[in-house]
C-alpha cells in the first residue's frame, strides 16, 4: 500500500448543500452547507443538517425518521458512500456542489432511511463481503472481536491514522498471498450496480488492468449492454431513462472525482483507491 | 394436420429468474417456503419487505440474510448480481443459498 495516496484519498472531500422542503407557514429555512470527506455516508451527516435546520424557533423539530433524501430528482441511498453519490451525480463543473433535498412528505418506496446504527451494520457486512472476495473471509475471521469496529470508528472521527493500521491488515494479508478476487463496483447509470468474480492476473499470469476489469465487469452483466431499465431503476426514474453504457474506447472510468487511467493495475487500484468498505467504486461517464 | 391453437395472443419476453435456498438460523422465524424463484432483476431490499409481509413480521424486527455463513449482502445488489458471483451449482441450475437470522433492530 501506498501511505501517500491513501492519505490524499482520505482527505479528498465534495462540498454539500442541504436543503429542507417541508413547506412551513414560515417558509423554509437556509440550506445547510457543509464539506464532507468523500468516505463517509449521508446517514452520518443527516443529523447535523436536521439540527441546523432544527434552530430556527417556530415550527416542530424536523425528525430524521420522518425524512427522505432526494439528488436529482430520485430518492438517494444513504448507505453509499458520499464520494460515490457525488461521483454519480455528473457534476459537469469542478467543484460543485452536491445539492441534496430533504423531504417531509411521503417517501417514495426505493427510499430506505439508514440510521447511523443500520449504516455501521451495513458497512461491516461490505468489509466482509470484499475479505470473503480477497481471502475467502481468512483476515476478518482471524481479526480480534474490537477490530473492526475500530475501522468504523476511524470514518466517525475521520482519524486517518486509526484507519490506516486497520486497512494495512485488511489489504496486506501476512501471508502475503495474492487476493483471490478484486472487490469493484461499476456504476452506470440508471442502474443497479455490477459486480462480478475478477481476478488480479490474467491466465497468462500478466496483470489485469482496472480498465480490463471493468470490461470484464460489464460484459459478465449482460444487462448493462442493454437499454431495458431494471424494475428498480424504472420505479425511480420514471421508466422512460435508457441506459446503455459507454462502449470501452469512450468510457471514462470516475472513482475520487478523478478519471481513473485504465492501464491502471488493478492490484494497486484494490489497495490504494479502495474506499473504507475495501471496494473500489468506479462511476462510469462518457467522453 | 391443424396446429394448436395458441392461448396467448402476444408473445411474452420470459423474465429471467433466480433460485433461493433459505435456511433458518433462528428458532423466531419458521421457513415454510424453503426455495423461491425471484426475478433476477429484484433486489435483496425487494426479497426482504416479501419476506416480512409473508411472515408477518414486526417492522422493528430485522432480517438478516447471510450468503455462506460470512456475510450479508448489499440491499441494492440484484439477484442477477448476486447469482453470477456467489451462486452454487449443485444441481444443474444456479442457486444462491441463504441462512436467515431474525434479530430486533436496535435503532
Amino acid at each position: 500500500m501506498d501511505y501517500e495516496v491513501s492519505r490524499k484519498v482520505w482527505e479528498s472531500q465534495v462540498p454539500v448543500q442541504f436543503t429542507l422542503q417541508a413547506g412551513g407557514p414560515l417558509g423554509d429555512p437556509l440550506p445547510f452547507y457543509t464539506m464532507l470527506p468523500r468516505f463517509t455516508y449521508l446517514a452520518l451527516a443527516l443529523p447535523k443538517a436536521l439540527s441546523s435546520f432544527n434552530r430556527r424557533d417556530s415550527g416542530d423539530p424536523i425528525l430524521s425518521e420522518k425524512v427522505w433524501l432526494e439528488v436529482n430528482g430520485s430518492p438517494v441511498k444513504m448507505y453509499v458512500p458520499i464520494g460515490v453519490i457525488y461521483d454519480q451525480a455528473n457534476l459537469l463543473e469542478n467543484d460543485a456542489i452536491l445539492e441534496i433535498s430533504v423531504k417531509t412528505t411521503q417517501p417514495p418506496e426505493t427510499f430506505q432511511m439508514v440510521d447511523p446504527d443500520m449504516v455501521k451494520a451495513m458497512f461491516m457486512q461490505t468489509v466482509k463481503e470484499a475479505d470473503y472476495l480477497k481471502t475467502k473471509s481468512d483476515i476478518t475471521n482471524s481479526m480480534m472481536v474490537d477490530e473492526m469496529p475500530q475501522l468504523w470508528r476511524s470514518i466517525t472521527n475521520n482519524n486517518f491514522d486509526e484507519y490506516w493500521t486497520m486497512v494495512q491488515k485488511l489489504m496486506d494479508p501476512k501471508d502475503g498471498k495474492d487476493f483471490t478476487h478484486v472487490p469493484l463496483r461499476v456504476y452506470v447509470k440508471n442502474q443497479p450496480f455490477k459486480q462480478a468474480l475478477i481476478t488480479l492476473k490474467h491466465p497468462n499470469g500478466s496483470l489485469r488492468t482496472i480498465g480490463e476489469a471493468v470490461s470484464d465487469v460489464l460484459q459478465l452483466s449482460p444487462s448493462s449492454e442493454a437499454s431495458t431499465p431494471t424494475s428498480e431503476s424504472s420505479a425511480s426514474s420514471g421508466a422512460t431513462t435508457s441506459s446503455t453504457s459507454p462502449n470501452s474506447e469512450e468510457r471514462r472510468l470516475i472513482s475520487h472525482g478523478i478519471d481513473i487511467p485504465a492501464h491502471t493495475p488493478l492490484i494497486f487500484a484494490s489497495k490504494n483507491l479502495s474506499y473504507p468498505d475495501n471496494f473500489v467504486h468506479i462511476v462510469i461517464a462518457s467522453n | 394436420m391443424t396446429l394448436p391453437k395458441s392461448t396467448k395472443a402476444t408473445p411474452k419476453i420470459p423474465t429471467k429468474t433466480v433460485t433461493l435456498r433459505l435456511k433458518s438460523t433462528t428458532t423466531e422465524i419458521i421457513i415454510r417456503n424453503k426455495e423461491y424463484e425471484v426475478k433476477e432483476t429484484d433486489t435483496v431490499a425487494m426479497f426482504l419487505k416479501r419476506i416480512h409481509k409473508e411472515y408477518s413480521l414486526k417492522s422493528d424486527q430485522s432480517l438478516f440474510m447471510y450468503i455462506d455463513g460470512s456475510f450479508s449482502p448489499a440491499l441494492d445488489v440484484t439477484f442477477e448480481t448476486l447469482a453470477k458471483n456467489y451462486a452454487v451449482r449443485t444441481t444443474g441450475k444456479d442457486i444462491i443459498e441463504f441462512l436467515c437470522n431474525l434479530t430486533p433492530s436496535k435503532g
